[in-house]
């Protein structure tokens, strides 16, 4: 892109009116030109604007909904460093699961379950209290498409909430998980990136209903 | 002052390398700091406090997503915050007006404004001045920069709907923001 045109579109590239592909090309020529000290003025009067609308106190709730989810990414969606045990443990459960071993602990008296459902192919997704614990446990899925991975969430009235992702190619996973499910409450499983994503963007693989509090 | 010091000068806003470190306790105190403009922001966009919490809430986590990616160099995580929710209330406006849903995929390089423009609208007084340069701007410019940055049209359908020369749109939307930036003062980029 040349200077002149850079100059006619900074005014947009500001205010974040154009188009991706425009927009990188005005940011890659203004990385090596310094012909345009007035793109850094637009973009601090843009700045300006955003940051002084005036302050409105968000709902309260927001804040304990933002940290909740938050925090399930966090225990749920493995770093870089624990996604080798991740991987693992999902090898470990398979075999777990081919042995014929019960993925849910029934026996034992703090493990109830509060949430199931079971597709026609046979995948299962369960949710159990083991004492304090919440521990979802999904089974049985068939392989996500290429560029796809299973993401869990929680649901609550309008409100979905990110726990967990499974990652490229993983087919059963069970951990705990942060969000305070209630009854009334719904847990799913979408496909989506496998990085995971803010909101559902396909239709639900499984739903299964919270019949009871923890 | 180097271009880190200077990002960080906003009193009490966690720096992108605490945030990058997953530090819960650090996002929380982004929160606290930054929620109420963003959430102010999208008001302003959508008029509707459940779209607009709705929009927080997705602009937060999708900070915390990509904060490992994030270049302290560049913007603060509250400029990044507050592009997220306009873009994201425009997106949710556009769609609700006519179906013209446009996804963005957030850049993570913002364009280099100057970051002292936050530290110094911390203060009432600084943000009233450029909510009255705003008011103040002759109506067309405020029309044109309206319909750009709160609405999320490009210059040339605001051009279509004025029915003037889209170079017209762009110069108005480059004066008004002109305008806006000298409201901040003579401190920035002295």
């Amino acid at each position: 892109m040349r200077c002149e045109e850079v100059e006619v579109l900074l005014p947009e590239y500001a205010s974040g009116a154009l188009a991706p592909g425009e927009a990188e090309a005005v940011r890659e020529h203004l990385e090596v030109c310094d012909q345009h000290p007035e793109a850094v003025e637009l973009v601090t009067g843009v700045l300006a604007l955003a940051a002084a609308s005036e302050p409105v106190s968000p709902p309260p709730q927001l804040r304990s909904r933002v940290l909740a989810a938050v925090g399930a990414q966090e225990s749920g969606m493995p770093s870089r460093r624990r996604r080798l045990s991740l991987v693992a443990s999902a090898a470990l459960l398979l075999v777990a699961l081919a042995a014929g071993w019960a993925l849910i602990p029934r026996g034992s008296e703090d493990a109830r379950v509060l949430a199931q459902a079971t597709g026609e192919d046979g995948a299962t997704l369960t949710l159990v209290q083991e004492g304090a614990a919440l521990v979802v446990a999904v089974a049985g899925l068939p392989q996500p498409p290429s560029g796809l991975a299973y993401q869990l969430w929680a649901i609550r009235g309008e409100e979905w909430v990110p726990l967990h992702t499974m990652g490229a190619g993983v087919t059963a996973w069970r951990g705990s998980v942060g969000y305070p499910f209630r009854r009334g409450d719904q847990l799913c499983l979408t496909l989506e990136a496998p990085e995971g994503a803010a909101w559902p963007t396909s239709p639900p693989v499984l739903v299964a209903s919270v019949v009871a509090d923890p | 002052m180097d271009g880190t010091e200077r990002r960080e000068a906003w009193q009490g806003e966690p720096t992108v390398r605490a945030l990058r470190s997953r530090d819960v306790d650090a996002f929380a105190a982004l929160y606290d700091l930054a929620a109420p403009r963003a959430y102010g922001l999208a008001l302003k966009v959508l008029h509707d406090p459940q779209l607009a919490a709705d929009v927080v809430q997705d602009a937060f986590l999708w900070l915390w997503q990509h904060v490992e990616q994030l270049d302290e160099r560049r913007g603060t995580p509250t400029a990044l915050l507050l592009t997220v929710v306009r873009r994201r209330a425009i997106d949710l406006l556009r769609a609700r007006a006519n179906g013209r849903e446009r996804r963005w995929e957030e850049d993570l390089e913002l364009p280099s404004g100057d970051p002292r423009v936050l530290e110094l609208l911390e203060s009432h007084e600084a943000s009233a001045r450029i909510r009255r340069a705003v008011d103040a701007l002759p109506t067309e410019q405020r029309v044109v920069l309206e319909l750009v940055y709160y609405r999320g049209y490009t210059a040339p359908e605001v051009a279509e709907a004025l029915h003037v020369p889209v170079g017209t749109v762009r110069s108005r939307l480059r004066l008004a923001l002109g305008k806006v930036r000298a409201a901040l003062g003579a401190e920035v980029l002295r």
